[in-house]
């Protein structure tokens, strides 16, 4: 599904390059859980974020799907992440005018789904997570597990093969973080959705299948992990 | 889609309430003013539209060199409409009028003053005064007849059909309503409320037939459309100077459509007129829009950083930049959307209070197609305008950095927002400059030296009675004890009506063509206008006082005398004897020199009784007694009269007015300017309000912190006063350029407006600020 060549990513420092990337090569098939952990400023999130399409590499390529994404053009590459990819953050990032309903709608209306069908989609998911008490609130009426909730309804909404996620449970207690993980165990082995996650704690990491250990920008260690039991 | 939008959008303006309470009121109140200029400027520009024809209506006019200084003018030859319809198939319809004059109506016991204009055959064929009852063309082919206005006809007959129906004109002369016209709409150059055929039997008409020297009327006339006017206008010069003496007078053609916008000629060349003040206007408006967009664009973005979270996220969700763009200009289309519509409101509100102070009749129609269609382009244009770069702006934030929370506006991204904010300066400096320049050169014609004083001096017209009258009346007047001059004069002190080739005297050079004023006054002229005599004396009530004038001092001047008084002069088949020399006394346009002029002593009949009271007197007291006399004397006419510097003050209509157009929307402008730079200030401040806090801990004093936040603003103000001061000294130097007595600019003028816009920069910051100064620390820095 994903396929890294070469991947580098620097800036210019004072006239030296300074790598936030360097030669990073990665698979991931479709239906993988993959976690990315490494230190800070390790590049753990600048290579989601280039997974993502939201970043370009200075140098590699990306195969998404049998397509050369960086030979597509800025339209067709923000169609396939459209179609395809959901974001889900540490802060959450719901848009604080809008009530939860309408937050999860707005990838909807950024697909062209006609009107009917975009409630049909919203009341299901708000039904299936059990927020449908929630739905005319406002984000800051929510506890932080009820907003990263939230957040993950609306990166599910469009039915997107590849789940990203930065340090999903980085703002929220253990329990809530618990609950966030588990959520992601299920939607990976029930939905099939390829999730790929940075974190830092070593107990969300081992809810991946394999755990990407970067550092300094390189890859450090690939751990393959048999699925864990539930 | 679109509904997410205006959703979001409505709930911004909505939550963010003082933000959005600026922003609109800054829009509503440009708006506004924007409606009611071009409110004013559509009513100039309609002028005497309302004529089917407008286009193909002319005015003859003529430019007379004499001496090198060319004289455009109005008046030209009574034949010359017909003799232009004879010989020119161009020409469908000529006609002449005498500009008009007061004339007193009577029927029956109401007796009423009304202006009327004795008018030749075609007039309304050459214009299209609409017809209510009866018939225009036969009342004006019949001398007996008149015609009247609907309202004149109203006055005189009530309810009554007022055709058939006789009234007497002037008290000598009775005349059959014939027909009755609309009333003359207000933005019609030509004005009457009744019209009186010319009678071509009376010995004056007859004698002006053939006169081509002396001019007392003007000639209109309608042109086949598509005539060449150039053309013509040479043909009719020629066909006019070949009458009568041999002449090298220039006659054209003036279009109706340049009648009111266009009226000013120097050198025989237009050099426009009012229209120089509907484009002001407009740019004012357009300024005053523009302000109030920069107003939303600033605002706008210095809260961009709240924004930014929201177009990362809907970036991350699939949005493109054309969508966001959308987004944002959907909502400065809502904000211009609502202003507009509370600008409406405001412009029913204030529409007659506008229309008092500018005098006019204007009026807000909404649904007007015109008006529809304008108000489209405005709420477009300014949701445009203002929504452009916030837009642009906001739609181009990268998600990646906005998201990571380390989004920085940085120092550039402030830049245009201070381009923005010089820029308001530099339009607040030349308002308040250009406000005080107006007041300032209003105020130097005004305290002009007149050469006679016009206070306490009461102008009552004459007329037969009275001047058989007059020296009872003169005796009578000065016996109440309250009058302590009075003369009679052929023309008000406030107007030159008579123009005329110098008279002849000994040493006259041979090639001397001098065009002077005349008016002829009875005795006493210099004590009753208390004009200062430089020389010589007055007109006295001796016997031996009549054949006497007196000239002004740029007559003697201009005519190169040496010792004026004693001096023989031949004016016309009369010698005068030079008897005194009169200070210039300002008569016509207080903004020109006074022009030479002489005054001929006239015991006879004469237009005006000038009455002057003595020194301490009350108008009111001395005027009841005035009336008691004037009707005693004169009871056929009702009694009229005004005061003389109120006439004069009539000189000062368009400049009052642009006065006080400029204060109001200059004070507007600079209001909406102050609204944004409060607003900006505000977010500035919440910008700094961590750093303020840490200075503070660190031992800032109050003062210190003020200083800081102002800093900013100081240098701001400081830059738009080195761009606006030559723009503002270039543009008022041209305005001055316009008026021959006028006022110098000093540097005490752009130092004066600077430091306005400074201390109300610095009064508007210091109170934004002083909240912060005064915070406690600990709140301040508690809240990361």
């Amino acid at each position: 599904m994903i396929q890294l060549q070469h991947i580098s990513k620097w800036y210019n420092v004072g006239g030296k390059p300074t790598f936030i990337l360097k030669d990073i090569n990665i698979k991931i098939t479709e239906g993988e859980f993959v976690s990315i952990m490494g230190p800070s400023g390790s590049g753990k999130t600048t290579l989601l974020n280039i997974i993502g399409m939201l970043d370009l590499p200075s140098e590699g390529s990306y195969q998404f799907f049998d397509q050369a994404v960086y030979d597509l053009r800025e339209k067709h590459r923000t169609e396939l992440y459209k179609k395809n990819i959901g974001f889900i953050f540490q802060a959450y990032h719901l848009i604080d005018e809008l009530t939860v309903y309408e937050n999860i709608e707005t990838p909807l209306l950024y697909q062209d789904v006609k009107s009917s069908e975009r409630k049909a989609m919203v009341s299901d998911m708000l039904d299936k997570f059990n927020i449908v008490g929630k739905k005319d609130l406002f984000p800051s009426q929510l506890s932080g597990g009820q907003q990263q909730l939230v957040g993950i309804v609306r990166a599910l909404i469009a039915k997107p093969k590849l789940l990203l996620a930065d340090e999903p449970t980085g703002n929220l207690n253990s329990k809530q973080g618990e609950e966030i993980m588990d959520l992601f165990q299920k939607i990976n082995e029930e939905e099939g959705v390829t999730i790929v996650q940075v974190t830092h704690s070593e107990k969300n990491a081992d809810y991946g299948h394999r755990i990407i250990n970067l550092l300094d920008g390189r890859v450090e260690s690939i751990s393959e992990k048999p699925l864990k039991q539930v | 889609m679109f509904k997410s939008y205006l959703k979001i959008a409505w709930r911004n303006i909505w939550r963010n309430k003082a933000f959005s309470i600026t922003n609109l009121s800054g829009l509503t109140i440009g708006m506004t003013c924007t409606m009611l200029i071009l409110l004013w400027v559509q009513d100039e520009l309609n002028w005497d539209k309302f004529h089917p024809d407008h286009q193909d209506i002319y005015q003859v006019m003529v430019n007379r060199d004499f001496n090198g200084e060319v004289n455009t003018d109005k008046s030209v030859p009574f034949p010359l409409a017909e003799e232009l319809k004879r010989n020119f198939p161009q020409v469908k319809n000529a006609t002449t009028d005498n500009y008009g004059s007061d004339i007193i109506l009577k029927y029956n016991e109401t007796i009423i003053k009304r202006r009327a204009l004795n008018v030749s055959q075609e007039y309304n064929d050459v214009f299209q005064w609409k017809v209510v009852k009866g018939s225009a063309a036969r009342a004006l082919a019949n001398p007996e007849d008149i015609i009247l206005t609907a309202s004149t006809a109203r006055s005189l007959f009530g309810d009554a059909d007022p055709l058939g129906k006789v009234v007497r004109v002037d008290n000598h002369s009775d005349y059959t309503v014939s027909a009755v016209v609309e009333d003359v709409p207000a933005n019609s150059s030509i004005q009457f409320n009744a019209l009186l055929p010319f009678n071509p039997s009376s010995d004056f008409v007859k004698q002006a037939s053939t006169d081509w020297v002396n001019c007392f009327s003007q000639t209109f006339i309608k042109l086949q459309p598509g005539t060449d006017v150039t053309a013509l206008n040479k043909q009719i010069s020629v066909l006019a100077n070949s009458r009568g003496e041999k002449k090298n007078f220039v006659y054209f053609l003036h279009p109706m459509d340049k009648w009111r916008l266009y009226s000013d000629f120097k050198h025989g060349v237009n050099t426009g007129g009012m229209i120089s003040y509907v484009k002001l206007f407009t740019v004012i408006a357009i300024i005053i829009l523009l302000i109030a967009c920069v107003n939303f664009m600033n605002l706008s973005t210095a809260k961009s950083e709240k924004r930014a979270k929201e177009v990362g996220i809907r970036k991350t969700l699939g949005s493109e930049r054309k969508q966001l763009l959308l987004q944002f200009y959907s909502e400065s289309m809502i904000f211009s959307f609502i202003a507009f519509l509370l600008s409406v409101g405001a412009v029913f509100l204030l529409l007659p209070l506008f229309n008092s102070m500018i005098n006019k009749q204007l009026h807000l129609d909404i649904l007007d197609p015109l008006f529809i269609l304008l108000a489209i382009m405005l709420i477009v244009v300014t949701g445009l305008v203002a929504g452009s770069y916030p837009a642009l702006y906001l739609s181009s934030f990268n998600p990646v950095k906005v998201l990571k929370g380390t989004f920085l506006a940085g120092k550039n991204a402030s830049i245009p927002r201070k381009v923005l904010v010089v820029l308001q300066f530099s339009i607040s400096v030349l308002l308040i400059s250009s406000t005080i320049l107006v007041y300032q050169q209003i105020q130097h014609v005004k305290g002009r030296d007149l050469g006679y004083n016009p206070n306490n001096l009461i102008s009552i017209p004459s007329s037969d009675d009275a001047n058989k009258n007059a020296e009872v009346i003169r005796n009578e007047l000065i016996q109440t004890g309250l009058v302590s001059a009075v003369t009679r004069t052929s023309s008000p002190v406030t107007d030159i009506w008579n123009y005329t080739p110098a008279p002849n005297w000994k040493g006259k050079p041979q090639n001397a063509d001098l065009i002077m004023s005349a008016m002829r006054s009875d005795i006493d002229f210099g004590k009753t206008v208390g004009a200062r005599m430089i020389q010589g004396r007055d007109f006295m009530n001796t016997p031996g006082d009549t054949s006497v004038m007196l000239l002004n001092k740029e007559a003697v001047s201009i005519m190169q005398l040496k010792d004026p008084i004693g001096m023989e002069m031949q004016y016309g088949n009369r010698k005068y004897t030079v008897v005194g020399i009169t200070d210039n006394i300002v008569m016509t346009s207080p903004y020109a020199p006074v022009k030479p002029m002489m005054v001929l002593l006239e015991r006879r009949g004469s237009a005006f009784f000038l009455v002057r009271l003595k020194d301490g007197v009350q108008p009111q007291q001395a005027l009841s007694h005035i009336e008691t006399i004037f009707k005693k004397y004169n009871p056929q006419y009702p009694f009229d009269f005004s005061f003389v510097d109120q006439q004069f003050n009539q000189k000062f209509v368009t400049e009052d007015l642009i006065g006080k157009l400029t204060n109001l929307f200059a004070g507007l402008a600079i209001f909406i300017c102050c609204l944004g730079l409060s607003g900006l200030t505000a977010f500035t401040i919440e910008k700094r309000f961590k750093e303020i806090g840490i200075r503070k801990v660190l031992g800032a004093s109050i003062r210190q912190l003020l200083f800081l936040i102002s800093k900013e603003f100081l240098y701001l103000v400081l830059l738009a006063a080195l761009i606006s001061i030559p723009v503002t000294w270039w543009i008022l130097h041209n305005w001055l350029e316009g008026y021959e007595y006028r006022v110098t600019i000093t540097i005490w003028l752009f130092a004066g407006s600077c430091a306005g816009v400074l201390l109300l920069t610095m009064v508007i910051v210091w109170l934004n600020s002083l909240r912060a100064a005064l915070a406690n620390p600990v709140n301040s820095l508690r809240s990361e």
